[in-house]
């Protein structure tokens, strides 16, 4: 007997052959326990890859945009503000690795720390620092001889490469990260193992018919499939619909700011994390099948 | 010695239950169109010989080959495609409660990947050949025990099979159906099937042999021997 293709296969899976489907009785199929919890285990499973996905990103761009920007803040009495200031950007402009200079103007510092002590706190009545921004290409950057040469020439400048929070950050993200895989992972096996014992438990209770169809020539293909077709379309459509109300939640969070400002970042950031998304129904009814043909696959194995 | 191209052939072959043997050191061969009676007491084996022959259990001992070929139990796929060539009518039907009696008899023809709509001329000829035209929609738990043989035989012939293997084909209905049976039988062995049946109705086979040529083996003792002149 030729093999069929794959398309073939796949196709005659979906779209189902009634003579084969109903070599099973219909209770024995299983599927709707199965179809409940695939509808679960892909609403957890979206959330988890779009937590993933985007605790994945907010630790690149961590990692390299945020890398990129540091700052020197001049802490000096009044007097030798301006001057040490002139010292520190020429220090900075000859620096091997320093991209851009600028200084920040105090309007711009006030801005920055509106949101934290609000709009009435006066620039005259809180002491801040001379705020010099510097781009650079950390790949050329030597921070500990750019510290040493500030010190020298200006030493009320003090060198920050952000790296004190943004490093702890970038590693928080990355355990995120691992952790929504691992979640991932359960969830799959989760579903695996429950698809596995349906339909084990269904080739056991149906005994007599699996031996009255060996004994007619039918081949352990056949049985599986009679078994488990319809197990595989449930758990399709039941993941379709968990992850449907999985979308719908991701559609109603914030878009992901230009701040990179954590829980605004948590939802899919464009249409290759929604695509990615949608493979995680296609891939639970895919497990849920598989699982439940092997099972039946090793249990047919009880009869010759 | 054993005949030319036996379809089903016994070396040395035995079978047993744990330490229990239940037959040891069979030779035969079964020839293509032989008609055969097996008969033997009950618990003697007939059941687990037939099994043997249809793939269904591998012996213990010795070999069993079928259609000149030895398949190992591993490979499930040559041991499937093999059944299609051997038709069998079991003791209890076998019949799938939750299909209609047309929808079992053409279960070889699904199994074998052969759509049964073209086949609905064929499906009618078998029911009516079995006399069971009128019961196609019926299922297996409202037919009578006559019914369920003559279905059974049916769907043992629908792939026209090489061998025909029977267990007590006639156990459960009276004389004038038993009759019948064993005329369908006939008419199997004189299109060139093998037919082997289990049985223990000695008048069964004194009604055969006056009409078919039929060897009697008979099983007893862990042993298959040619039954004697007293059959």
């Amino acid at each position: 007997m030729s093999r069929p293709s794959l398309t073939a296969r796949a196709g005659r899976l979906l779209r189902g052959d009634a003579p084969v489907d109903r070599l099973a009785p219909r209770d024995a199929r299983g599927g709707r326990a199965v179809a409940f919890l695939a509808a679960a285990l892909a609403f957890l499973g979206v959330l988890a890859l779009a937590l993933a996905l985007s605790t994945g990103r907010l630790a690149g761009e961590w990692r390299t945009g945020a890398a990129d920007e540091a700052t020197v803040m001049i802490l000096a009495p009044e007097t030798e503000m301006e001057a040490q200031a002139r010292a520190a950007l020429d220090v900075l402009r000859a620096a091997e690795g320093v991209v851009a200079v600028r200084t920040v103007p105090l309007e711009e510092q006030m801005a920055l720390l509106e949101p934290w002590l609000g709009a009435q706190v006066a620039g005259d009545a809180l002491p801040l620092p001379l705020l010099i921004a510097v781009t650079a290409d950390r790949s050329a950057l030597d921070a500990d001889a750019l510290r040493l040469a500030l010190a020298e020439s200006a030493p009320g400048a003090v060198f920050d490469d952000h790296d004190a929070w943004r490093l702890p950050l970038v590693q928080a993200a990355e355990r995120m990260r691992v952790f929504a895989f691992a979640a991932l992972g359960l969830l799959a096996l989760s579903l695996a193992a429950i698809a596995g014992l349906a339909a084990g438990a269904a080739t056991r209770a149906n005994g007599p018919i699996i031996r009255t169809l060996r004994q007619l020539g039918a081949r352990d293909g056949h049985i599986a499939r009679a078994f488990t077709r319809r197990q595989g379309v449930l758990a399709l459509g039941g993941a379709l619909a968990g992850a449907a109300i999985a979308f719908a939640l991701l559609a109603l969070l914030p878009p992901a700011s230009e701040t990179g400002f954590f829980l605004d970042a948590i939802g899919p950031a464009d249409w290759s994390d929604w695509a990615i998304l949608l493979a995680v129904p296609f891939a639970s009814a895919l497990i849920a099948w598989a699982s439940a043909r092997r099972a039946v696959r090793r249990g047919l194995r009880r009869w010759s | 010695m054993h005949a030319e191209n036996p379809v089903i052939e016994f070396e040395e072959a035995g079978f047993s239950h744990g330490r229990t043997p239940v037959f040891e050191g069979v030779e035969l061969a079964l020839e293509p169109g032989s008609f055969q009676f097996l008969v033997g007491p009950s618990g003697s084996g007939k059941t687990t010989f037939l099994r043997l022959c249809a793939m269904d259990l591998i012996p213990t001992a010795g070999t069993v080959r079928h259609f000149g070929k030895r398949v190992s139990p591993r490979n499930r796929n040559a041991i499937a495609d093999m059944r299609r060539r051997i038709g069998v009518v079991h003791q209890d039907s076998g019949f799938l409660d939750h299909l209609s009696l047309i929808d079992n008899i053409a279960l070889p023809l699904t199994l074998g990947g052969v759509e049964a709509d073209d086949r609905t001329e064929d499906i009618a000829a078998l029911l009516e050949w079995v006399d069971l035209g009128d019961r196609v929609d019926a299922f297996p738990a409202e037919l009578s025990g006559g019914e369920r043989q003559r279905a059974a035989l049916a769907r043992a012939v629908m792939l026209s099979p090489d061998v025909i293997l029977a267990d007590e084909p006639t156990g459960n209905v009276d004389w004038e159906m038993a009759q019948r049976i064993l005329t369908l039988l006939i008419e199997l062995s004189r299109m060139g099937k093998t037919v082997l049946v289990a049985t223990h109705d000695l008048n069964l086979i004194r009604a055969a042999k006056s009409r078919v040529q039929a060897r009697v083996l008979r099983l007893a003792g862990g042993r298959i021997v040619a039954a004697g002149a007293d059959l």
